[in-house]
């Protein structure tokens, strides 16, 4: 299991706490949070990539992620 | 396992128990704190995902701006919500609802764990194509130029936010301005760090903004610590919130979308249509749109905080 499944699981699992805060939380207040749990739980969702499929490309991304894309023989030449 | 997937179950079982807390919480006040802290946390996991962006947005909008919003109608609502609280569900409707969402998690878990190996994904057509609008950050592009329509909307149904937020102003205060009772004074803290913390913040702001060309950041994110700025000093009461006709406010607010619909129309004749910008010429005007959406998200969620005009117009 990987980071991106692990918050696609948590996102599953915020729908269904959203979903129950929805339905039996009598007040309104408590029905707009509970929604945003909902909401934040399907971002996660659309977060789940399986391990293999490519990591967004970046000009700069070795700078962010060096543990990802960084291109063998660079950290040689910035030294 | 290693140590970071350790800290990922870590993580993930603080956001599932805080998310718990939200909804079952006894106090509204207490589930408001909870939900802000649920957003912090939620951010860090998308710093997780490498989704720096995402994580700024969570953190400055999701939990900073929509917590002080839902904290502010807690403490409004604290009557009516009494009432409201008396109609609970029996027990077994709690039950079968229960059920019904232990069995949609169920099945969101299950399409998780069985999805296709290669997603469908516009990524490298993204980055592809980065070089000709000059920037850096990938999403920056996707937001002002692949999907600009998108994004101007956006700020307009901020605008719109604030007018609905200020037709509920009853008519003697229309013109006035929103905000507390002016004759209290400051609490000494609150006043202390209001005036420590804004010129850092404004620096950082900015920088935001101007960094989100090449790195994670860009004008929701700038714009947000600068409203965040502005809503501390108001919250200190080291100065009060402008009256709604005032012309500068109105001006700033919709300063981002109508440049941004400008510079959309001139696509048309400059450049090869709507919302097209002319190659070579693409970052600098992507810069100068931004400067302004960052001014109007600036000055739309202090307002947005601020709510309807409380007092009558000075003559």
């Amino acid at each position: 299991m990987n980071a991106a499944t692990l918050a696609g699981l948590i996102g599953a699992a915020l729908v269904g706490l959203g979903l129950y805060g929805l339905i039996t939380n009598p007040q309104p207040l408590r029905k707009i949070l509970a929604f945003n749990l909902i909401g934040s739980g399907v971002f996660l969702l659309l977060e789940a990539r399986q391990p293999d499929s490519p990591p967004i490309p970046c000009r700069d991304r070795a700078r962010h992620a060096p543990s990802r894309t960084k291109p063998p023989g660079n950290g040689a030449d910035a030294e | 396992m290693n140590v970071l997937l350790a800290l990922d179950i870590g993580l993930a079982a603080l956001v599932l128990a805080l998310a718990v807390w939200t909804i079952f919480a006894r106090e509204v006040f207490a589930a408001v704190v909870g939900y802000v802290a649920y957003g912090l946390l939620l951010s860090i996991v998308w710093v997780r995902l490498f989704a720096v962006d995402v994580a700024l947005t969570e953190a400055a909008i999701g939990s900073g701006v929509t917590g002080v919003l839902l904290v502010g109608a807690a403490a409004r609502l604290r009557e009516a919500e009494k009432a409201a609280a008396e109609e609970r569900l029996s027990e077994p409707q709690r039950f079968w609802a229960a059920v019904l969402c232990v069995l949609v998690t169920a099945a969101l878990a299950a399409a998780v764990l069985l999805l296709p190996d290669s997603a469908p994904t516009l990524a490298p057509d993204a980055s592809q194509n980065l070089a000709e609008t000059g920037l850096g950050n990938p999403v920056t592009a996707v937001l002002i130029a692949y999907r600009a329509f998108d994004t101007m909307l956006e700020k307009v149904v901020l605008v719109l936010a604030v007018v609905g937020v200020w037709l509920l102003a009853p008519d003697r205060f229309w013109g006035g301005a929103p905000g507390e009772s002016r004759s209290v004074q400051p609490e000494p803290t609150l006043a202390f760090l209001a005036q420590i913390l804004p010129p850092l913040g404004i620096l950082v702001g900015i920088h935001v903004y101007w960094a989100g060309a090449d790195e994670p950041g860009g004008a929701f994110q700038g714009g947000a610590i600068l409203a965040a700025m502005w809503m501390i000093v108001m919250m200190a009461k080291l100065t009060e919130a402008p009256s709604v006709s005032a012309v500068w406010l109105r001006l700033a607010l919709v300063a981002g979308p109508a440049v941004f619909l400008v510079a959309g129309v001139a696509g048309i004749a400059m450049a090869s249509g709507f919302f097209a910008y002319s190659t070579g010429f693409a970052k600098p005007l992507i810069l100068f749109i931004e400067a302004f959406m960052t001014l109007t998200i600036a000055v739309t969620l202090p307002m947005l905080v601020a709510g309807p005009p409380r007092w009558a117009p000075r003559r």
